[in-house]
């Protein structure tokens, strides 16, 4: 009997310590392997350059009809996917106008028809210069990341900046609203005046800014990128928004300077 | 009673308080786990308006602060960041082209 008590006592002693031991263990959360992990995000969502790295290099080295065939459906497959990813971003986008999500939209499109188009057409080329020529239009014909990519990210731009606009336009009524208060009973309103004054401008002086640039940037093609004329209109499309955003602050930092003198 | 028992019961006492312990460590950790955080609330100032206490004589008083609405400039702090991210991706957008065979 009491050998058995001591038996039972070993085993539940044991049993405790081997509870503390895992414990930690069990307490901690499982990681769920998602597409932000780095292993998965590399292996399914990665359309850099260096995808289609090992495919050139093998091409190159022996460049037969299979191995060219190879580096075409690398670039096109990688293009699709980018092109994918840029149709969420318009549609998610929230602040796209209805008329640059149309039109985005129809570029994308465009590029993922004819890049569809075209693999088929690497996928039936028997010659190896068939196979460079049409190699060769997966970047002339579609310049997908030094245009459509950009086309998608300074519209969205754009627009951000016209709905900050817009959002503190209806600040400085309610602003307006108030120091007009403040006025009648009594208060000196000349500072708070000042500041509703220049933040006023500085959202004028934002929208002055981008004023035409959607629309000049949505009207360039890859024909335009090929002959030069496309990227100093992207490049100046970009400076505008970033020196709209400047703007933007000023108006804001304009708008809390009001509240301010206010109190 | 013999020792052996008074060992044997000690031992086994032991245990069962040992294991009573880690339980108790346990249903507390879970408890802590399951606690969430309050969310914390973003206040806007009203300025109060200050009435001076009556005294004899001529009365001054100062004119009273205006409670001022606040308008949501948070959401447009948001937007401008967004701005800046676009640009971000703008300037790296073309790194993937490669260069043309």
């Amino acid at each position: 009997m009491n050998r058995s008590m001591t038996r039972l006592a070993g085993l539940l002693a044991g049993a405790a310590v081997a509870v503390t031991v895992a414990m930690p263990t069990l307490a901690a959360p499982t990681r769920p392997q998602t597409i932000g992990d780095p292993v998965v995000a590399e292996a399914s969502t990665d359309t850099g350059v260096a995808r289609c790295a090992a495919d050139w290099v093998t091409a190159r080295a022996n460049p037969t009809v299979a191995n060219l065939q190879a580096v075409g459906y690398c670039e096109i497959d990688r293009r699709l996917t980018t092109l994918d990813r840029l149709r969420g971003l318009v549609s998610a986008a929230g602040v796209l106008t209805d008329a640059h999500k149309t039109t985005l939209g129809g570029i994308l499109n465009g590029a993922t028809s004819g890049l569809t188009a075209l693999r088929a057409h690497i996928g039936a080329d028997v010659t190896v210069v068939a196979l460079r020529t049409d190699i060769r239009k997966i970047y002339t014909d579609y310049r997908v990341y030094v245009l459509d990519a950009r086309q998608v990210r300074l519209v969205r731009g754009d627009d951000r900046v016209g709905a900050a606009a817009d959002r503190l336009d209806q600040a400085t009524s309610r602003l307006a609203d108030a120091i007009a208060r403040a006025q009648a009973k009594g208060k000196d309103v000349t500072a708070a005046q000042g500041h509703l004054d220049a933040m006023t401008a500085a959202i004028s002086k934002a929208r002055n800014e981008v004023a035409g640039d959607a629309d000049a940037v949505l009207a360039q093609t890859p024909a335009a990128w090929n002959t030069g004329t496309a990227k100093p209109i992207l490049d100046a499309a970009r400076a505008s928004i970033s020196a709209a955003a400047s703007d933007l602050r000023t108006a804001v930092s304009e708008a809390r300077a009001v509240l301010a003198a206010l109190r | 009673m013999p020792t052996t028992s008074r060992a044997a019961i000690l031992a086994l006492g032991g245990a069962v308080l040992l294991l009573a312990l880690m339980s108790a460590g346990c249903a507390r950790r879970g408890q802590a786990a399951d606690a969430g955080s309050t969310p914390s609330s973003v206040s806007t100032s009203v300025a109060a308006e200050v009435t001076p206490p009556t005294t004899l004589g001529p009365t001054v008083s100062a004119p009273a602060a205006t409670p001022v609405p606040t308008p949501d400039l948070s959401a447009v702090d948001g937007l401008i960041k967004d701005i800046d991210t676009e640009a971000g991706a703008d300037a790296s957008a073309g790194a993937d082209e490669g260069t043309t065979p």
